[in-house]
Parts: C-alpha cells; structure tokens; sequence
C-alpha cells in the first residue's frame, strides 16, 4: 500500500466525511511531509554513521560527545548550519543558483517513492516504479550543473560540467545493468523485481551487471572515488563552493541520503529486496517483527551495502575525471551491452524451450 | 621563473590556442596548495596550459628580522620556516653559526651533542615523509592513509616531546652542541628502538595498502614527469632530484656532522614521477631507520665524549668577539638541499641570514612538471615536491 493511500483510507477510517479531493491533497501533504523527514533524517544520521566508520576506518573515534555514542552530533551540526548567516554572493545567476538546492532535494526525495521497503511497503506504488526512479534519479545531476553555471565561479563551473560530463556517461551503462536485471523479471514494476528474486538473487546470474551498477552508482551519486563534480582537493568544493549555512548543509544531506539510496537500489536490483536470504522465513524473527519482517531485511541489507559504500569511500583516492570517462565509455559501455544481450538471448532461450 | 603571459597566452607546444583559454586563481585560499600558495593557472578546459606560483602571502620577513635579534634568538625563528622539519632548519643554522664561530680544527660539537643532532634530524626527516605521505594522498583524494601516517608521526613527536618539550617547533639545537641531553627516563631509548623495530614493518604496510592500489598507480605513474637534465638545471634537489636517478644527498656529496661515520645508502630511482617519488621517501624512511638503529646503539652502548652542550659557546660573550665574517653551510633537509649563510661582524646581532630554502628552489619546477597535464594532476605533482609554505615564503 502506498504513502498516499494509506493516508487516505486512515482519514475515512476516522469518519473523514469530506470529499475525495481533500482527503487525496490532505493525504498527499501528509504523504509528502514523512518521505521529506524520512529521506532528510536518513542524509543526517548518514552524516554520523559516515564520521564514525570514517574515523574508525582510520583509527579514530570520530564525533562521540552529542547524546549517546554522539548520534545527536547531526543535530548539532544542522543547528549550525541552520543559525549560519544565508550568504548569496552578489553575482550569482539567481533563478540557478536557487533553484539547483530545490531541484536537487525534490528529485532525490522524489527518486524514493518507489522503493519497496517491506511487503507492499513503499511510499507511492508507481507500476513503472524502476523507470520513475531511474528517471528521478537522472534528473538529480540537473541541480549539479545548475549550481554549477548558476554560481558564477570557476570551480563550481568546472563542478558543474564534470557533473555534465559525468552524467552522460555513467548513465548509459547503468541503464544498461537495470535494463538487464528488467528483462529477468519482465515488468518495471519495482514489487516485481523483488518478488521475482524469490529463489535466487539477482546477483547471481547479474554479477556483471551488479558490478557495472555499483560502481555507475557511486558517480550517480557523486561519491568517492567518482565524486569528481566536488573533488575537494582540487575544484575547494565544486558546484557547493557559493553555498553556506544551510543551503550547504542540504547539499550535504543529499549526497549522504544519496549513499543509503545506492544500497537501496542495489538491494532492490541485486540482493533480494526485502526478502530474508536463501529462501529462508526465519520464523522466530517474523514473530517478534510480523509485517516489518520485510523493512528489517530490506533496511538490514541496504545498510550493509551503505557501510561498504563508505568502506570504499574511506579506502579508495579520486580517480582522475578523463581516466573516469574513459572507462565508462571504452570498458563499462561495451561490458553493460553484451551482459544486456546476453541475457536477453538466454531470457529468449527459455521462453521459447530450448534452455 | 617564467612569467605566463595571460594576455597572449600559446598553447604548450607553442601554437596558437583553438578556443579560449580560462585563467583561473587557484589559492591562497585552497585546500590542495599547502598553506597560503597562489597558482596562476591557464586551461583549456581540464588541460592546465601554463603554471605560474605566486608567492608571499606567508611571508614574515624572518632573514631580516634575524639582523635585529641576537644571533641565539633567531633559533626559534628557524623552527617556524619549514615547521614540519624543524630540527634539521635547527641544525643547519647553528652549524652555520659555528662555522663562523671556529675553526675547522676546533672541537666545537662534542661527539656526544653530534649524535643527540643527528639523532633528533632523522627522526624529523622520518616524521615529515611521514606527514608529506598523508598530505599527497590528500591530494589524490585518498583521506585515511593520513592517519596512518600521522599515527607513526604521533609517536615520533612524543619523542620528541621528551627531548625537548615541544611537538613542532623544537628550539633545541644550540651553538656548540643541544639544549638538553637524553632524557632522564631510563626506557627512552629502549622504547625508541622498539619503534625503530617497528617502522620497516609499518613502511611495508603503506606500501602494501597503496602500491598496487590501481587508482593510485594511475593517478600517479607519469604524473608530474621531471627528467634528469631539467632537474639540474633549475637547481632542483633532494628526493625531487634523486627520483631523476642523480644520488645527490649532501650527508654523503659532502659529509658533515657524524654522517661519514655511519651506514646508509642514497636511494634512486629513474621513475621520475610523482609514484616514483612516492617509493623514493619510502625508501628513505628505511635508510632514516637504518641511520637510527645506529646512532640509537651509539648513544646506549658507546661512552661518548663530552657534554651535550659546550659551555664555551652556550653564553653570548662568544658571539660579540668571534662572531666575524662570513660562512656558509649547506645540510641535507628532508625537502633537498638547505643553504644558510650569516654575515657577522662581531655584534650579538647577525649582519644577514639568508637561507636557501629548498621548498622554494623545488617549487620553481612545478610549471615545467605541470604543463600539459590535468588539473588534478597538477594538485598532485605539487603535492609531490614537498613544499611547506612557511619554507617557500619565509
């Protein structure tokens, strides 16, 4: 059941008796508000976790003083960042330079709506769910570019056409690696694609196309080694460079919901969704949890490829924006078509009976 | 250094630029230029054209504050131009001064003093390739092997700490020896040692984790090339010059303090690329270690001769009578090759100090290293000179 429509059947169970395009609005502002603070509050407690895992990775404590095992430090923070003087510098291109935070929020928060959480668990149920996310998600490097011209500096311009360059080819590739895991299940329905993967994991048969996606979704989501669009040690903070206080501080919240968002993807795509591993139901669990059986797995695994999404974040330096674009095109490009054909000759193969 | 001409500006090759070139400023206020370096640059997109560094925003005037300041004050003052070396800044300094003090038969530094200097000098050098690993990863984008780095320097600066009281800027050589002797704890050099023991082990784990690293290695192989005949020319030195291949180090070309009596080799490479760099300071830290092991069984083992400090030259009296003409000494700083000339004419104040700073000699490379190359690749040839601001500036 979607966001918006539990919404609405809780209002009529409360003997709501108005007609039914306040109960939708009302149930779609409701609907709106928990996506927001839910996707929001993810980017921060990611800002956490993402400290500590990175202070740990290098044998620090990281932030541990802000409520127990500091994970109230992400408070903190947006109380800064929010008490921060808004400063627009005086050349900007004012629309872009506005707009790109917008644009940059909504479309991420917007890509979400469709990932199933749990058994019919999910936001919005869209039956072109992967093709709403993934056109959700294209539009996100928009608001990079945005910035980036609207800023009126050179390194958020040299951000903001990294991102352009970027996005076009981690993009191809990446369509490529989904297209394949769709011709699997058959529908772009996102409920599909997890309850197909009942018996196995996508991962197994799509280990190429797994491979390809994650590395296309760390550049999607701008995140090291392919967070070329920021690079802070050579563009000081790309297309971010003229954000302060908390327009910054949202820029920043995305690109950590951003990290929860690839292992969402890849847990949807690649590792089963929110089904328990190996076929197995794990009765005991299911009778402490009941229908949130589904969010557990589902929030257990995305989680588990988050920390390996910082895991590399902390190992791995920058790659080097032509050696990217160069890989993309000449290895990612050709690897994600012949995985795509490929399974789509054996797909064909075993509709018609030969396999 | 060759002046970019931004108004007319030719392509590396010397041809006419297609489109228009973007200048761009990058620095003071920047987080890849070590401190407050200004670069001047020139792209063609991602393509840096042409370098020129601008220099001064750190400049504090020290050579000429040292003519105002007695000759003993001005230790201090060496320890903030490359900070992160600042015992071997010491070193070169008070040598100079005590060139100019003596004779060359004199018994200035008693054999005791001479190990404790050299003891605390490689243990800096250990310490800034240390911190100069770090920081170039930095550069490439690379943030935990800092700790890594910083972790084995943490040590090193408590060391320190117990030598001389200070973690950065040491202040502890002295005209005719050091301040302090070893410290009184009896486990010192013991618990020096064991770190000793430990750094091949800890240099191989760097190596390990970063050699091979497929990002690293393409980021870095034939980033930054400097060929043997260009380093000559512009005076280039230390690890810069001896990735060219040329086994230049002033503790073996021109021995001085207790280097002739001690075991080390002068590692090369012909890699000379910022990768080569990389496995030439590793190679360096062994041969400091090596050095180490040493001087460290020097000082448990060997009765050596003499106080830590030479009464005669500790006071000022010294200063106003010998301190006359002029004299020039050159040491092996981590960086490459640190000059100090004084001028004295018998006052407690210094007529002129100057120093040449290695920073500053290496940094003129950079445009011919950087012209042609990417943007990021530039960040990383610059992080590869090893250069400190407050050393470039003064």
């Amino acid at each position: 059941m979607g966001l918006t429509a539990w919404t609405d059947s809780l209002l009529q169970r409360a003997g709501w008796d108005a007609p039914h395009w306040t109960d939708l609005l009302i149930a779609s502002l409701v609907g709106s508000v928990i996506m927001f603070t839910v996707v929001l509050s993810t980017g921060g407690l990611f800002t956490f976790a993402f400290r500590r895992i990175f202070a740990r990775m290098g044998q620090r404590p990281g932030p541990n003083r802000v409520g127990p095992g500091g994970i109230l430090q992400f408070l903190a923070d947006g109380a800064k960042l929010i008490t921060k003087e808004d400063v627009r510098p005086a050349k900007v291109d004012r629309l872009a330079w506005t707009a790109a935070l917008y644009v940059a929020v909504v479309f991420t928060v917007l890509a979400w709506a469709p990932l199933p959480w749990g058994e019919g668990v999910w936001f919005a149920n869209v039956g072109t769910g992967i093709l709403l996310l993934l056109a959700m998600g294209a539009i996100a490097p928009l608001a990079e570019i945005m910035a980036g011209w609207g800023s009126n500096n050179k390194y958020s311009l040299y951000g903001g056409v990294r991102a352009a360059a970027l996005d076009v080819s981690y993009e191809i590739p990446m369509l490529f690696a989904v297209a394949a895991v769709i011709l699997l299940v058959g529908s772009l329905s996102t409920n599909d694609i997890v309850l197909s993967q009942a018996g196995v994991w996508f991962i197994v048969p799509q280990i190429v196309g797994f491979v390809i996606f994650f590395i296309t979704a760390l550049a999607k989501a701008g995140l090291v080694p392919t967070d070329l669009a920021e690079s802070e040690s050579e563009l000081v903070a790309g297309y971010t460079t003229e954000y302060s206080g908390m327009r910054f501080g949202m820029f920043f919240v995305v690109i950590f919901s951003n990290v929860f968002f690839v292992g969402a993807l890849a847990t949807m795509l690649y590792l089963g969704g929110w089904q328990a591993p190996l076929g197995q139901t794990f009765p005991i669990l299911a009778s402490f949890l009941g229908p949130a059986t589904g969010v557990f797995w589902f929030a257990v695994k995305s989680l588990l490829m988050s920390f390996v999404v910082f895991w590399v974040w902390s190992t791995l330096p920058r790659v080097r924006v032509d050696q990217y674009l160069n890989m993309a095109w000449r290895v990612l490009l050709p690897i994600s078509i012949l995985n795509f054909v490929g399974t789509a000759v054996v797909v064909r193969l075993f509709q018609t009976g030969v396999l | 250094m060759a002046r970019v001409d931004f108004a007319n500006p030719r392509m590396p090759d010397g041809s006419q630029p297609r489109s228009q070139l973007m200048t761009l400023n990058m620095g003071p206020q920047h987080p890849s230029t070590h401190g407050v370096l200004r670069l001047k640059l020139l792209l063609d997109g991602e393509i840096v054209v042409d370098v020129e560094p601008v220099l001064g925003y750190l400049h504090r005037g020290s050579e000429k504050i040292a003519e105002g300041m007695h000759w003993i004050k001005f230790i201090p003052l060496t320890d903030r131009m490359d900070y992160l070396s600042a015992m071997n800044n010491n070193h070169g300094y008070v040598m100079a001064v005590e060139k100019l003090l003596g004779g060359p038969e004199e018994q200035v530094v008693s054999e005791r003093a001479e190990h404790l200097r050299i003891f605390a000098a490689e243990l800096n050098r250990l310490s800034n390739h240390l911190f100069w690993m770090g920081t170039f990863m930095l550069d490439i984008g690379a943030i935990t092997p800092l700790f890594y780095a910083l972790r084995e320097r943490e040590e090193i600066l408590g060391f320190m700490e117990e030598l001389c009281g200070a973690r950065l800027t040491f202040n502890y050589m002295r005209f005719g020896g050091v301040k302090y002797d070893l410290p009184q704890d009896p486990t010192y050099l013991d618990r020096v040692q064991a770190f000793l023991d430990r750094m091949p082990a800890q240099v191989a784990q760097y190596q390990r984790l970063l050699k091979t690293n497929d990002i690293i290695v393409s980021r870095l192989v034939g980033t930054g090339p400097l060929t043997r005949e260009q380093a000559l020319a512009w005076g280039i030195t230390g690890p810069m010059l001896r990735a060219t291949g040329v086994a230049h180090d002033i503790r073996k070309a021109a021995p001085y303090s207790i280097y002739k009596s001690l075991n080390f080799d002068v590692p090369t490479t012909t890699q000379s690329d910022c990768y080569g760099r990389l496995q030439l300071r590793w190679a360096e830290m062994i041969e400091s270690v090596k050095i180490l092991d040493q001087v460290v069984d020097r000082l448990r083992n060997r009765d050596l001769d003499g106080l830590h400090l030479n009464p005669d030259y500790a006071g000022g009296k010294i200063l106003r009578v010998k301190a006359k003409g002029e004299a020039y000494v050159r040491t092996e700083h981590p960086k490459g090759e640190y000059g100090v000339h004084v001028i004295g004419e018998g006052k407690q104040n210094p007529v002129r100090v100057h120093v040449r700073a290695p920073s500053f000699a290496n940094l003129q490379a950079l445009p011919i290293m950087a012209r042609g190359q990417k943007i990021a690749d530039l960040i990383a040839t610059l992080g590869s000179i090893d250069i400190v601001l407050g050393d470039v500036d003064r």
